[in-house]
């Protein structure tokens, strides 16, 4: 590969047929993602292992302080979960009896099926993936079965979806980045609304929603499922902001999230809704039409 | 046929070790966004005016898409702008070896300006919107710490008499 061509003519020749590539791989990956597969073998072999490495410091950091906390602490803390584990094993029995129950009563619910199936849980490898967007890189890939487009949730709402796979490792665009729209309905009222990231990481916000409706802060906003892309009832936040000009068209909602977004410890990977992709393949010129990737 | 094996060898690891620097420097400054240098096209730059022959143009393409995966931008973007940009400074590399670093770092904001100018251009017609007019800030930066990468990495070439 080095110092192949010494003379100038050869060099010359190199560049303009790579020129021609590059323009090739271009327009393939842009109009038929067929690149797609080159991609995830360069991402699996070069990239991933530098991002490991790049997250190496933190998590030396991370188990330094974790290994050097005071161990009268620790022994504290073990006595405590002694006692609540007591505690715990009483309600445990309590339990099993009422799991029993519940098994049967679910034989008898058909729809129950849609809650057993496969979750997965995910660590994070990368806070920030991409140099623009709220892009989070994650441990899971394609050979655990994560495909793009799936919802990604956390322990107390939703974070966002799946935009692209490796085999080993994914990309999640969080819901608070500025390009991502979700699809949500306020609880209390069944009110349709847009939830779109704003610029500062913290805050999501409803565009486009008419002075007169209904929304008081505190309102819990949900997912609606509308768009088919992510599973409906799907907590997103709280209004914390409400503004309600009535010279105005349009009042200005502030919504935080039930997710602490900045800092991601674990992410819910689901498998129990599969999203209609083809909704966006149909309505490409349409941009606004509920969730868009942009990609 | 003797000094050619290990000089081979020499040269593929300073561009193997270079290229995974650049990389996690660039995946480290991800958090500053558009502020962040073009870590990546600084180290073919340096590289390209102390030893034109280093860098072939089938390497500068590879080295172009790996950047494309790192950055997550269509594939063949920053591979396109990298070929056209080195071919300029590989053109030019004797005048280039002359100027002082102030004025080199003038040049390195003309470069990156038309890098992104051209990534600009590309991401518009495809209408990914990873780019917009605030990553010109990134070739203002990179001239800025073009003294810093000059000086390392000349440092690094004369340490280990890679010719």
């Amino acid at each position: 590969m080095f110092n192949i061509n010494n003379n100038r003519s050869g060099e010359i020749y190199s560049l303009v047929i790579f020129i021609a590539i590059s323009i090739t791989v271009i327009f393939l990956d842009y109009k038929y993602k067929q690149v797609e597969y080159l991609r995830s073998v360069i991402n699996d072999v070069i990239v991933y292992p530098i991002f490991n490495l790049s997250s190496l410091p933190r998590t030396l950091i991370n188990n330094i302080i974790s290994e050097t906390k005071n161990i009268e602490l620790l022994e504290e803390e073990i006595s405590n979960l002694r006692q609540e584990n007591m505690k715990l094993k009483i309600q445990v029995q309590e339990l099993e009896g009422l799991k029993e129950e519940n098994k049967r009563l679910r034989k008898i619910k058909v729809q129950s099926e849609r809650t057993s199936k496969k979750q997965l849980i995910a660590k994070i490898i990368s806070d920030s993936a991409s140099p623009t967007k709220n892009i989070v890189a994650i441990d899971k890939g394609k050979n655990d079965g994560v495909f793009v487009g799936q919802n990604v949730i956390g322990i107390k709402g939703l974070i966002g979806q799946v935009i692209e796979t490796t085999f080993v490792s994914s990309k999640v665009i969080l819901i608070n980045d500025t390009s991502h729209n979700v699809p949500g309905e306020i609880n209390r009222t069944g009110e349709k609304v847009i939830v779109s990231g704003t610029k500062d990481k913290n805050k999501l916000e409803i565009d486009f929603l008419d002075v007169n409706t209904d929304i008081r802060v505190g309102d819990i906003v949900s997912t609606s499922g509308l768009g088919e892309r992510f599973k409906a009832k799907i907590p997103i936040g709280k209004v914390t902001f409400v503004e309600q000009d009535p010279e105005r068209e349009f009042s200005e909602i502030e919504i935080k999230s039930f997710e602490n977004l900045e800092n991601l410890t674990d992410l819910i990977l689901i498998w129990d809704y599969k999203p209609n992709m083809n909704i966006n393949k149909k309505s490409d010129n349409n941009e606004n039409n509920g969730s868009k990737d942009n990609e | 046929m003797k000094i050619m094996g290990p000089k081979i060898m020499n040269n593929f690891l300073v561009i193997f070790i270079g290229t995974i620097i650049s990389i996690l420097l660039t995946i480290t400054t991800f958090p500053l966004g558009n502020y962040s240098p073009d870590w990546i096209f600084l180290f073919i730059i340096y590289w390209l005016i102390a030893i034109p022959t280093l860098y072939s143009y089938p390497l500068i393409w590879f080295v172009g898409i790996l950047a494309d995966v790192t950055l997550g931008s269509i594939l063949g973007m920053n591979a396109l702008s990298f070929l056209i940009l080195s071919y300029l400074v590989k053109k030019n590399y004797k005048s280039l070896r002359y100027f002082t670093t102030v004025q080199q770092s003038l040049i390195i904001l003309i470069i990156i300006t038309i890098k992104i100018t051209i990534l600009i251009f590309i991401d518009d017609m495809a209408e990914t919107s990873i780019y917009d007019r605030s990553a010109y800030w990134s070739g203002l930066i990179s001239a800025l710490i073009w003294p810093i990468i000059f000086y390392g990495l000349r440092h690094i070439r004369r340490k280990y008499n890679i010719v």
